[in-house]
């Protein structure tokens, strides 16, 4: 699944350096990058330091992190971790110390992925990018022999966010200037979210016509609610265009009607007993299904309460014992009545083989003076 | 006079209280607002609460309660003298019966250490320092004061509680004061002045969180990566901050696993049970530190809010999962356990619960006691074990952008028509993605069958747990039995002793001799009910939700 597929033509990559033995394959590229990546470009994009000086550019850096296919021709942007970096007209200062202490600690938990390329908040290609580009694709501190991703993301405020994607090819006046300059391509990229994915952007989508930008997390049923409610909206809207049609209030449309034909064809003939019957049974063991899951629950419920409330209990006959001694002798037996009901209505839940919580020896004192009433 | 620059006494917040509770009448030595503060009880020694703002006429009420704890308090570490837990939860309290919002408030205590040598007259210092006293009350400001009795060496303590330094030093300059300074310098034989300051923080601060908000980020970091190792348990560690009552969850990282891509598939429960325990593991505490300072540099929040952990089918309630809480909740109270269903996510809507343990079980748990005598004191039952807080997602404003750039619902206005089928195919109309229409899904039973499943799981480990309690019940019978039948024969033997005139042989022996088997912990069959009750409930709402789809399917179906 992807959204954002703009129609690219991109015949061959640029061509790069080559180890000794190693042929880098021209093949065309393309990236694909994984929600979580775009969203935490975004939130780091958020978290920019102010602009010390007004000179500085307030974009933001990071590595982007992710799996490469095996021939390299496909890579799957997975993450991106921030970098700090300072930068002004006449330099840029990359924090290299951070970035290999974070990729170390991202590997660490993401064993399978590889350092993929950078990214950048704006879309503006300079001197700069051709520095750091080359910095990330460089043999001892980036992704050579694999080409090293660009990814430019823009943030400015009442636009649209856009992702620009590139790779690199050196080029150069002369051998001096060749560390700052570079050939920037674009390469196709998209945006990939998987079916697991899918429920989660679905709840962070809720969100965003919410003047307050966040939305709770829906149970099942409530979601279940809304996607009715949008179904039976999108299918009242075709009925009404149908309608429309054959009251001639609109121009039919020869395509629509086909399209609509082969949907309704789909829907398949049945007997309606059996389908009754079929329904009737398959409520019945759903319903089955939950009396019997709470049954258990109260059962053990039950059993848990039994298990602690035992004891108490006891003590407050014996307690009621101490008192109906000291009084009258008829309301002595009165109360020996009353606890011998209870005591019975125990013991009726004892035969059951899943009782024996119950601490038997407290009782035993209790046996003798009811005996004794 | 030697003064000791002491640093600030922090005696932790003041409790927030909801609810006022029924005023103590007598225990507040009350005289409408009079109060008296210092063994003193005359007119001139009492506070006039008027004088004082909210403030300090609250702590000055709180500090009525003031007890000493230690009787060796002429020498003993100041904070540990007085009962300042206890104070601080009064002071709570009336704060809560004036329905006032506490503010962070600083207060001088001044504690007069002192040695009398055995000549000195102690009812003469009486005096003198029942005049000072009067003058201090008088000058204001001054909120409590308390001696001891001097110890076997003449050892004392006197402390007093000031509004501020400025009032100390105000209520030390009049005369009475000054004639007990000069009389100081005669009578005792060494003295001591320590001075602390006492904070007592906002209760604001200081209130619990109520609802949990996480990033966006977040929750497409959980599910990715709970998804990604799913059927194996994934656990992470989750960053943010605590802010009016509202726990914000920012950023996360999980934490490194073991690979197993290599190793086959019966090892598999291995890897979970490694990565269940992963969020108490000492070597994921260091990756733990080592990342949230690095996150630091980056702005993103830097303080641990808890933990992360994928389920499936809600079979999260563990002992597992407990440990790793408490873990978590010893240290700091504000820290939560955000638990993601991977299974149930597929099939509906996401499912992200976030998680707390209740005080009364965390006290319980630190005792490590489960037994059902203090089971039955703490009145803890399994519904007590977790308190579950509601969830929300959050946007920033960059992301709202972004998310509108994704497939929305189909336009309202006119479209144009498709000239070809073709057309269609080709271009399908892109479904939003909320409301989604998977949840549309027919397909339930698979999710049923699986929740019966573990709901069998769970009475087969709850009559393990039977059979653990009538085991050791049997065997606390016989042994009991054994023991009577010991007494029984120990006193037959004694009336015989005593009979022949001779010296009886103890009766408690039995302690020794025997030994009552150990009761099995409760903790096991509590965190099996809690399990089932979170099943039974799945049920419920699955079961909601498909007789919704069944209907729905009938009337499509057979149409009237």
């Amino acid at each position: 699944m992807a959204v954002d597929t703009e129609s690219f033509l991109h015949l061959s990559r640029p061509l790069a350096p080559t180890a000794l033995n190693f042929q880098s394959s021209n093949s065309p590229l393309s990236v694909s990058i994984q929600t979580q990546a775009v969203l935490s470009i975004l939130d780091h994009a958020i978290r920019r330091d102010l602009p010390t000086a007004p000179a500085s550019s307030s974009r933001v850096i990071g590595a982007l992190v992710g799996n490469r296919s095996e021939d390299g021709s496909e890579v799957s942007v997975s993450s991106a971790f921030a970098i700090p970096h300072t930068e002004n007209e006449d330099q840029v200062e990359v924090d290299v110390e951070y970035q290999k202490n974070m990729l170390s600690l991202h590997l660490k938990a993401h064993p399978r992925e590889a350092l993929l390329g950078w990214y950048t908040t704006s879309h503006e290609l300079n001197s700069f990018s051709a520095l750091i580009q080359n910095f990330f694709a460089s043999p001892e501190t980036g992704t050579f022999p694999h080409p090293a991703v660009h990814l430019t993301v823009s943030t400015d405020p009442g636009a649209d966010v856009q992702l620009k994607a590139y790779i690199s090819a050196p080029v150069a006046v002369n051998a001096e200037r060749a560390a700052e300059s570079c050939l920037f391509i674009q390469v196709p990229h998209r945006v990939a979210y998987s079916d697991s994915e899918r429920s989660a952007l679905e709840l962070i989508s809720s969100a965003k016509d919410v003047e307050t930008r966040s939305a709770p997390v829906v149970s099942d049923v409530e979601g279940l609610t809304y996607s009715l409610e949008q179904t039976l909206s999108l299918l009242d809207r075709v009925s009404d265009f149908v309608s429309a049609i054959i009251d001639e209030e609109q121009e039919p449309n020869n395509a629509l009607g086909q399209y609509l034909m082969g949907a309704l064809s789909l829907a398949p003939k049945v007997d309606p007993s059996s389908i009754e019957s079929d329904f009737n049974n398959h409520i019945q063991d759903v319903l089955m299904v939950s009396y019997l899951a709470n049954s258990i629950r109260t059962q053990i419920d039950l059993s848990q309460r039994l298990a602690t409330a035992a004891l108490a209990n006891d003590e407050k006959t014996e307690k009621d014992g101490e008192k109906g001694e000291k009084g009258e002798r008829g309301e002595r037996g009165q109360r020996g009545g009353k606890r011998g009901g209870r005591g019975g209505g125990r013991g009726g839940g004892q035969r059951e083989p899943r009782e024996p919580r119950e601490p038997r020896e407290p009782r035993e004192p209790r046996e003798p003076r009811e005996n004794g009433d | 006079m030697a003064l000791h620059q002491e640093p600030p006494l922090s005696i932790g917040g003041i409790p927030a209280f909801e609810k006022a509770l029924p005023e103590d009448r007598t225990s507040r030595e009350e005289e409408g607002h009079f109060l008296v503060v210092s063994p003193y009880t005359e007119k001139a020694h009492l506070l006039d609460l008027r004088t004082l703002d909210a403030e300090n006429a609250l702590l000055a009420q709180a500090l009525v309660h003031m007890k000493c704890l230690r009787s060796d308090y002429a020498t003993a570490p100041y904070i540990d003298t007085f009962n300042w837990s206890e104070m601080m939860e009064e002071l709570g309290r009336l704060a809560g019966r004036d329905g006032h919002r506490w503010r962070e408030t600083s207060f001088y205590i001044v504690a007069f250490r002192s040695q009398i040598p055995p000549t000195t007259v102690y009812e003469d210092l009486g005096t003198l320092d029942k005049a000072a006293h009067a003058e201090a009350t008088a000058s204001g400001g001054f909120l409590k004061y308390w001696f001891g009795t001097p110890d076997k060496d003449g050892r004392n303590l006197a402390t007093c509680l000031w509004r501020s330094q400025e009032d100390a030093k105000k209520g030390g300059v009049g005369p009475g004061h000054r004639r007990a300074a000069v009389a100081a310098r005669d009578l005792y034989s060494h003295w001591k002045i320590d001075r602390h300051r006492l904070i007592i923080r906002d209760d604001v601060k200081n209130a619990p969180f109520k609802t949990v908000q996480v990033e966006a980020l977040v929750v497409m970091k959980i599910v990715k990566h709970c998804a990604a190792s799913f059927p194996t348990t994934a656990t992470g560690c989750i960053v943010g901050m605590d802010k009016e009552g509202v726990l914000e969850v920012t950023n996360t990282f999980p934490f490194p696993t073991t690979d197993v891509a290599n190793v086959d598939s019966s090892h598999q429960n291995d890897a979970s049970a490694l990565a269940a325990a992963a969020p108490r593991a000492k070597a994921n505490m260091v990756y733990q530190n080592d990342m949230i300072r690095h996150l630091k540099e980056v702005n993103v929040d830097a303080n641990n809010v808890g933990w992360y952990t994928s389920a499936t089918m809600g079979n999260f309630v563990n002992l597992g999962f407990i440990e790793n809480q408490y873990h978590y909740q010893r240290d700091n109270d504000r820290t939560v356990a955000l638990v993601h269903d991977v299974s149930r996510s597929s099939q509906g809507a996401l499912s992200l619960r976030a998680f707390k343990l209740t005080p009364t079980f965390m006290a319980a748990f630190k005792e490590g006691k489960f037994t059902t005598e203090s089971l039955q004191k703490s009145k803890l039952t399994f519904k007590d074990v977790l308190v579950e807080f509601p969830v929300n997602v959050h946007n920033s404003h960059l992301l709202t952008a972004f998310l509108h750039q994704l497939p929305a619902a189909p336009p309202s206005a006119e479209v144009a028509m498709p000239t070809s089928l073709a057309d269609l195919q080709r271009d399908p109309v892109k479904l939003p993605l909320y409301p989604s229409s998977d949840a549309l899904d027919l397909s339930i039973d698979p999710f049923l069958e699986k929740t019966c499943d573990l709901l069998l799981d769970s009475i087969e480990s709850h009559y393990t747990e039977l059979n653990n309690h009538q085991y050791y019940q049997r065997q606390l019978a016989r042994e009991q039995a054994k023991i009577t039948a010991w007494q029984t024969k120990r006193k037959a033997e004694n009336a015989a002793r005593v009979a022949a005139k001779q010296q009886p042989l103890p009766e408690d022996e039995w302690q020794r001799i025997f030994k009552l088997p150990q009761e099995p912990s409760r903790l096991e069959g509590m965190l099996n009910a809690k399990q089932v009750e979170q099943y039974s409930k799945q049920v419920d709402g699955f079961t909601a939700s498909v007789s919704a789809k069944m209907f729905a399917v009938r009337g499509n179906l057979l149409p009237e």
